[in-house]
């Protein structure tokens, strides 16, 4: 057992192994807000990793509608249950000691999957779901809580759903990797993707049974386990594309709501984000902190962040994502004028953006939101390759065009 | 009662080593190899960081085949002492004793050398415990004799299961064994459970404390990571741990109580026999364990008219200077 | 004895001390173990004629067997097991071959992984690899003395769609084996054309690879709630990681088993500690005419602790009522 710090807890923890040596980390952030859950980032990873035989059931990527839809059913609510059983009634937040970078969210005083396994049957509380919990990987699409005849309205719906995107969360302190008894999964240095070895894997499942996201998956054609890859031949720029350079992976290339942005961010040697103030993750995760980690308290660190969405109720959202909650709603809701032009950024490019400049532009509308008044301003946001080269430049303003009348067809 | 005649022998009380000190230190030896050699080592492989720890790793485990060495060397020592002294006696039991230390070394000798039949020296080497058992039980009273005999009985018939086994790899028949090892785990347990009533040992109420602490940690250890203690028991005291695990928890509190109340009442021989007997544990493993079981029962043979002393009787007899050459075991 | 009453009596107990702790040294410099190990021998007879793979060979009901006793696997990580109390393993070999037969009590027959959440029931043996000088660790050896280790699995590679008879799939777009990851990656887990049986090696917890040779074979049979599995291979190990075999000289054998039902895998089985395997130049035996002297015997040695036990206590107790 050694002790690592996980920020996203704001305290140190107990973890099979001692920090690693990751360089850099892949995160991406996801904006729920936007979702149509149209699951075309869901065929964009299927059709490229999972379409042989034995696969049928995995879906690396998968969106499901929360609160009741889960992909294998009620994964969430099973680990939670674990834990509260674990520790009952000790789960808790102490939200009022967040300092910076090292505790944004406070400090967690509950117990991490790993603080409630023995060490010795397992070094990870979880569970296998069976295989019939694969079997409906989309079900409860669209299922609201209520239908309130009054309908509904902001700040938190009477009636609501709303959709979960999910990858694997390459965390900084992996579950499936402490948990493979063979030493089979491994966190690459230069990027932090979490990867199942196999030719090593003999199909015990313990990472199976040890993910609480479950996004490692048993192959019953090869007797292995596998899982996300993070499309690393992308990251690593194999694609000819990009001439070498890092890519975004598949499923957030493919996506047609502009919901997701990834990318590769610098962390040291206690897997804290280093500085890195014009890197747009970065900006969203630690300036603007609009975007949270899902289910922080498993305490295995994970990279992709969400925007949660602004009609759901807190105490769902803050068991969801912490009690950072309360704050990225209102950074989302009332955005500041840097916030507006880095969302421009999202599915902007295929190349992954290391930094980003914004050049000023003039304002174009005023708007009320909530009743506060907002000014918008059309400033150009630029983003620039690993080599510093610029690969994409939008502004806030959606650029239009008017037809000319005898070109319409209608 | 019997007179420990030699204790006022010029010669004895001169000698170099006597066989109280050999036993004794036999007895904290073979403590320290089961802590370090079969206990530490054989779970240490399991702590995760033990590729940075490898030299102090190596450091103790080579202390402690270091300690094996020396238990063993004492041990060998301590066969022919043994002989002397309770032939020395000229009591039959002591006589009885003697015999089976000596049936054992010759035993062990013809094992190490690989010149007899494995059954055969199953058979002696289990005679021998049983031998030296009788003697010890003999000099004891009825608790005492029940308590060793639990323990005699289960060593053999942990001992038989291995001797049938051993015949069938000899290429006679094959025969079903397992209710001996379910009776030899229920009389180990009955032996450690009855060990502070059958030895009368009184201990302190801290104890008592201790013991209860123990057999609490125990009782944790098994259910908290049952397999690993079930294997140590497995390998140390030949128990399967098939029974519920609050027998090992008041089996274990038993042991240590025993243990610390001999210590209160000064019957050092007794304990060190005791301490012996745990060493050894049940069942053949190796003619070293078997050993340290005759050893044991030498031990208790000696010390089995300790005469148990009161806690006032203690007080006075720490205030009073040790003389040298005092018997240990003497109770006239 | 003049000469010793003149030096003091610390001088002469701290000198045999020394001399004590000076001959300890010397017999572990020396690596000389005065002790004789009593642990159980399985004996590997001479076959007269090839057991081959069936557990149910008529020669396997004439061959003796031992019981081994396991226990739940020790205290490395993925502990747990225990659920299979003793294994009964019989041992014979033929024109230069190992033919080891293990049985063991299991009421479920769990023969597929198919689903997540199945576990296939097996059983292995381990041995010392051919380089060890001593006993290795019989936890998966240690990092200077190896072991090689053949396990059967119950469960063979199969198609998931076969648990659904009206499945259908419109098409698998490629079905080389660079789409099956784990077989690409060279798995023999995933490999359709591996025996039941992986020869394995490892050299602590961990570490455990398949060897370079595949040439174990074996076979299960389920039937009245029992298991019984034969292992072969012949007896020249390929390279110096792997165990080899000479009649008439001893190595190391151990066992272990899973229980699917129990989600038994990986660490979490039930083992035994090492027995000695004495490959003997020697026919099967035949039991008849010589079992009286092991009943005997056997006979013997429970009336002396029976007898024995009960006389003592009877006699302690008259003993003390006299002192009293």
């Amino acid at each position: 057992m050694a002790k690592v710090y996980n920020w996203q807890l704001g305290r140190e923890m107990d973890y099979r192994f001692p920090n690693g040596k990751a360089k850099r980390q892949f995160a991406a952030v996801f904006n729920i807000n936007r979702c149509i859950a149209c699951q075309t980032c869901s065929m964009a990873c299927k059709s490229t990793w999972t379409f042989s035989p034995g696969q049928e059931l995995m879906w690396w990527n998968n969106v499901e509608t929360k609160p009741y839809g889960g992909y294998p059913n009620h994964w969430d609510v099973n680990i939670l249950a674990l834990q509260e059983k674990a520790n009952p009634g000790a789960q808790v937040w102490d939200a009022a000691r967040r300092s910076g970078r090292a505790a944004p969210y406070g400090v967690f005083e509950g117990k991490t999957i790993f603080e409630t396994a023995d060490q010795v049957n397992n070094m990870v509380t979880g569970y296998i779901p069976p295989e019939a919990d694969w079997k409906a990987p989309n079900i409860h699409e669209d299922t609201a809580t209520a239908a309130p005849a009054a309908g509904v309205t902001l700040p938190e719906h009477g009636g609501w759903f709303f959709y979960l995107q999910r990858i694997c969360n390459h965390c900084s302190y992996p579950a499936c990797l402490a948990a493979c008894p063979r030493n089979a999964i491994y966190k690459r240095e230069e990027d932090g993707i979490v990867l199942i070895d196999q030719n090593r894997c003999r199909g015990y499942r313990k990472c199976v049974e040890a993910c609480p996201y479950k996004k490692s998956m048993y192959r019953p054609s090869t007797r292995t386990s596998e899982k996300c890859i993070a499309c690393y031949p992308r990251i690593e720029g194999s694609d000819p594309l990009t001439e070498g350079l890092p890519m975004e992976t598949r499923c957030m290339a493919a996506c047609v709501g502009k919901i997701r942005l990834q990318g590769l961010v610098r962390v040291d040697d206690r897997g804290e984000w280093i500085e890195d103030r014009q890197n747009p993750l970065y900006y969203l995760v630690h300036v603007a902190k609009v975007a949270l980690p899902l289910y922080p308290q498993f305490g295995t660190q994970p990279n992709v962040y969400y925007i949660p969405p602004r009609w759901v109720p807190r105490p769902y959202l803050r068991q969801m994502f912490g009690p950072g909650v309360d704050d990225a709603i209102a950074a989302y809701t009332h955005p500041e004028r840097e916030t507006v032009a880095v969302l421009q950024l999202f599915r902007a490019s295929q190349r992954i953006v290391f930094s980003y400049k914004i050049e000023p532009g003039p304002k174009t509308a005023e708007i009320t939101v909530g009743g506060q008044k907002r000014e918008i301003f059309n400033d150009t946001i630029i983003g620039y390759d690993s080599n510093g080269k610029e690969v994409v430049r939008v502004t806030v303003d959606e650029p239009t065009a008017e037809r000319p009348g005898q070109l319409n067809s209608i | 009662m019997v007179s420990e005649a030699q204790a006022t022998r010029p010669g004895a009380v001169s000698a170099p080593l006597r066989l109280e000190l050999v036993l004794a230190g036999l007895a904290v030896a073979s403590v320290i190899e089961l802590l370090i050699l079969r206990t530490f080592t054989r779970t240490a492989v399991h702590i995760p960081a033990l590729s940075e720890l490898r030299d102090p790793y190596e450091a103790l485990a080579s202390l402690g085949r270091y300690a094996y060495y020396v238990s063993a060397v004492l041990l060998i020592l301590s066969l022919p002492f043994a002989v002397a002294r309770l032939w020395g006696r000229g009591d039959l039991y002591a006589r009885v004793a003697a015999a089976a230390v000596v049936l054992f070394a010759l035993t062990a000798a013809v094992a190490r050398a690989d010149a007899a039949s494995v059954i055969l020296v199953d058979v002696l080497t289990v005679g021998a415990v049983i031998m030296a058992a009788s003697a010890a039980a003999a000099r004891m009273d009825a608790p005492g004799a029940l308590v060793l005999g639990a323990f005699a009985t289960a060593f053999a018939l942990q001992g038989t299961s291995t001797m049938l086994q051993d015949a069938a790899s000899q290429g006679y028949g094959s025969y079903e064994t397992r209710w001996m090892l379910w009776g030899a785990e229920w009389l180990a347990l009955a032996f450690a459970a009855l060990a502070p009533l059958g030895l009368a040992a009184r201990p302190s109420r801290l104890a008592l404390g201790l013991a209860a602490i123990a057999g609490l940690v125990m009782f944790a250890a098994l259910l908290a990571n049952g397999s690993t203690t079930k294997i140590l028991l497995l390998w140390n005291e030949g128990l399967a741990g098939t029974l519920p695990s609050v027998a090992y928890a008041v089996g274990a509190a038993a042991l240590l109580a025993t243990a610390l109340g001999l210590l209160r009442q000064r019957r050092l021989v007794v304990l060190a026999g005791f301490v012996l007997l745990i060493t050894g544990g049940i069942g053949l493993h190796s003619t070293y364990q078997t050993g340290l079981v005759v050893a044991g029962m030498v031990a208790l043979c000696i010390g089995a008219r300790e005469a148990p002393r009161t806690a006032r009787g203690t007080a006075r007899a720490a205030q009073e200077p040790s003389a040298p050459g005092r018997p240990l075991a003497s109770s006239s | 004895m003049l000469i010793l009453r003149r030096i003091p009596r610390w001088a002469t107990t701290g000198g045999a001390l020394v001399a004590v702790l000076l001959c300890a040294g010397l017999l572990q410099l020396a690596n000389a173990n005065p002790a004789a190990s009593q642990t159980l021998t399985l004996t590997a007879w001479q076959a007269s004629e090839d057991p081959g793979l069936d557990p149910n060979h008529e020669l396997w009901s004439r061959t003796q067997f031992v019981q081994a006793p396991l226990t739940a696997q020790a205290g490395s990580y993925a502990a747990g097991g225990g659920s299979i109390p003793v294994v009964w393993a019989r041992a014979l070999h033929y024109n230069n071959t190992l033919y080891v037969r293990l049985e063991w009590e299991d009421s479920t027959q769990d023969g597929s992984a198919l689903k997540v959440e199945q576990f296939a029931d097996a059983a292995a043996v381990e041995f010392p690899a051919k380089s060890a000088t001593s006993v290795p660790s019989v936890c998966m050896g240690q990092a200077d003395m190896g072991v090689n280790i053949w396990q059967w699995r119950a469960d063979s590679l199969g198609n998931p769609n076969e648990l659904y008879a009206n499945s259908v799939v419109d098409t698998y777009p490629s079905t080389d084996d660079l789409f099956y990851t784990a077989r690409a990656a060279g798995n023999p887990y995933a490999n359709p054309k591996q025996g039941p049986v992986q020869n394995l090696v490892a050299v602590a917890f961990g570490t455990l690879s398949p060897a370079a040779t595949q040439d174990v074979q074996g076979q299960g049979a389920y039937s009245n709630g029992r298991w019984s599995v034969v292992f072969s291979r012949p007896f020249t190990g390929a390279s110096e990681d792997l165990a080899a075999f000479t009649a008439g000289t001893s190595t190391d054998i151990a066992f272990a088993v899973w229980n699917g039902s129990e989600g038994d895998r990986n660490g979490r089985k039930s083992v035994s500690s090492f027995l000695t395997l004495n490959v003997s130049g020697a026919a099967i035996p035949e039991p008849e005419g010589s079992d009286w002297l092991v009943l005997a015997l056997a006979a013997g040695a429970l009336l002396v602790i029976g007898g024995g036990g009960i006389g003592l206590g009877l006699y302690g107790l008259r003993e003390g009522k006299r002192s009293a």
